[in-house]
């Protein structure tokens, strides 16, 4: 789970500003949320995946493959299902004996749209995922000024997270040395034992770790070694150039009707 | 299943993360309200969010063959009440988007609105009811769990059912999709925690006294 944290710190993108990053992505996912034609969402998609490219130096890790993998499945099945709902002219059917599946010309049209747009929406997020850690993230929502104790409950969750998923680990492995998951009510049982022991577990570390951080007189507020970048005049002007030259690119493929969704 | 990035046209994403927004409002006004009553909750709050983070990593066993994972947000209401849900949802779903880059930002507010507050909302509401009503505990946790899980993914299917397609039809489409891997995670998350407060019952009564106040009938 923690695979993508591990690449953002390794990442070549990773001084680059979060809330720079985050406004680029943002108008990048909005511009092609905007476009009603299939030529943005495409250019988005080659944006989104030569700066994921970059961010990981060029060497697709095996995570990356399986999260592209896993989110073009839930993809192809939505956009199936929007292919099919969708009313218009007829103009391929499927029949499954029990069922036909009728594909209309509005149907396939919206659905290549939506499909083209989740696609270039997982280039964009993978991008921004795997080039800032959470904390960095957290820095950026103080930046914008979200209320500090959201950022800094992000911040616990996090780092709380490695922890419970370190005895989970352990807990599992020790429960399936004695066969724990063997059947599903087994498996059930088991895993219900482990949430148990892990919740636990948890408040225990909870009370601990609250004496601790008392002792160190702690203040609250997102503490970090290297105080990332704040945002610059360069990366709003980036995004809003982006922006509008991708609904200008829209506005061109409409008015000349070339690929349209 | 959360609703992926550029799913949702941007006029309905705006108008989900408008409709969420109050929620969350509210939400983090209690948690403010619980940190300052109390700081030592901090850690407490904390570790839940992680505590619910890492439960929904867990893959479990599905009738379709597949493997899903249960979202929590039926034991964080039992617990901690649809606001403290409403916060900690939106702060798993952000580590899912920046970790697993599942879900996105533009539909953040639909998922948040789906998982964080519909969900919760009614799942809150029945657990309330049957409270009042004397309901068993194991008979309590698994509806309440159940109905969590389920208006979720309800709440999702309309979600996508107004965005596209006549509404009807779309509906019933996205329920049929979702029908096939949800119906038996939502029993299956609700064993799951009817026997998980059971075992914590039994090991610490003190943490589950306030939800699940014991009754004579209960303990006999």
């Amino acid at each position: 789970m923690f695979e993508v944290d591990e690449l953002a710190y390794r990442s070549a993108a990773l001084r680059w500003s979060p809330a720079g990053k985050f406004l680029f992505a943002l108008s990048l996912l909005v511009a092609s949320l905007m476009a009603t034609t299939l030529l943005v969402p495409l250019v988005v998609l080659i944006i989104g995946v030569a700066l994921l490219g970059y961010s990981v130096r060029f060497r697709f890790p095996k995570v990356i493959g399986l999260l592209v993998l896993e989110g073009v499945g839930i993809i192809i099945l939505g956009g199936l299902v929007i292919a099919i709902v969708t009313p218009g002219e007829a103009v391929w059917s499927l029949d499954l004996g029990l069922f036909k599946l009728i594909f209309s010309d509005t149907g396939l049209a919206t659905a290549s749209l939506v499909t083209l747009r989740a696609l270039a929406g997982i280039g964009i997020m993978l991008f921004f995922a795997t080039s800032t850690p959470i904390p960095h993230f957290a820095d950026m929502l103080v930046r914008l000024k979200v209320p500090k104790e959201f950022a800094e409950m992000m911040v616990m969750v996090y780092r709380y997270s490695f922890m419970l998923l370190d005895e989970a680990g352990r807990m599992h492995l020790a429960a399936q040395c004695r066969l724990g998951f063997r059947g599903r009510m087994n498996t059930m049982r088991t895993y219900a034992k482990m949430m148990v022991g892990m919740f636990i577990r948890s408040m225990e570390t909870a009370e601990r770790s609250n004496v601790g951080m008392q002792c160190r007189n702690y203040q609250s507020g997102v503490a970090m070694l290297r105080q990332p970048k704040g945002i610059t005049y360069a990366w709003a002007g980036l995004s809003v150039l982006s922006f509008l030259l991708l609904y200008q690119l829209n506005e061109l493929c409409v008015s000349s009707g070339i690929l349209l969704g | 299943m959360h609703v992926m990035e550029g799913f949702l046209p941007w006029e309905w994403a705006l108008f989900w993360t408008l409709a969420a927004a109050p929620f969350v409002a509210y939400g983090f006004l209690i948690i403010r309200r619980i940190l300052r009553e109390d700081p030592n909750q901090r850690t407490m709050l904390a570790l839940s969010g992680a505590f619910i983070f890492v439960m929904s990593s867990f893959k479990l066993p599905s009738v379709t063959g597949s493997s899903s994972h249960p979202t929590g947000t039926g034991f964080s209401t039992m617990f901690f009440g649809v606001g403290v849900t409403s916060v900690m949802s939106l702060i798993v779903l952000i580590f899912q988007a920046l970790l697993l880059a599942h879900g996105g930002f533009t539909t953040m507010g639909a998922n948040v609105f789906s998982m964080g507050v519909a969900g919760p909302f009614v799942a809150y509401l029945a657990f309330k009811t049957m409270t009042k009503a004397g309901v068993r505990t194991p008979i309590k946790v698994f509806i309440t769990v159940f109905l969590a899980g389920m208006v979720t993914y309800i709440t999702t299917a309309v979600q996508l059912a107004l965005a596209y397609g006549p509404f009807a039809d779309s509906l019933l489409s996205f329920l049929a999709v979702f029908a096939v891997t949800q119906i038996p995670l939502g029993i299956v998350e609700g064993i799951l925690f009817t026997i998980f407060v059971d075992y914590l019952e039994r090991a610490r009564p003190d943490l589950t006294e306030k939800a699940f106040p014991r009754r004579v009938k209960d303990e006999a």
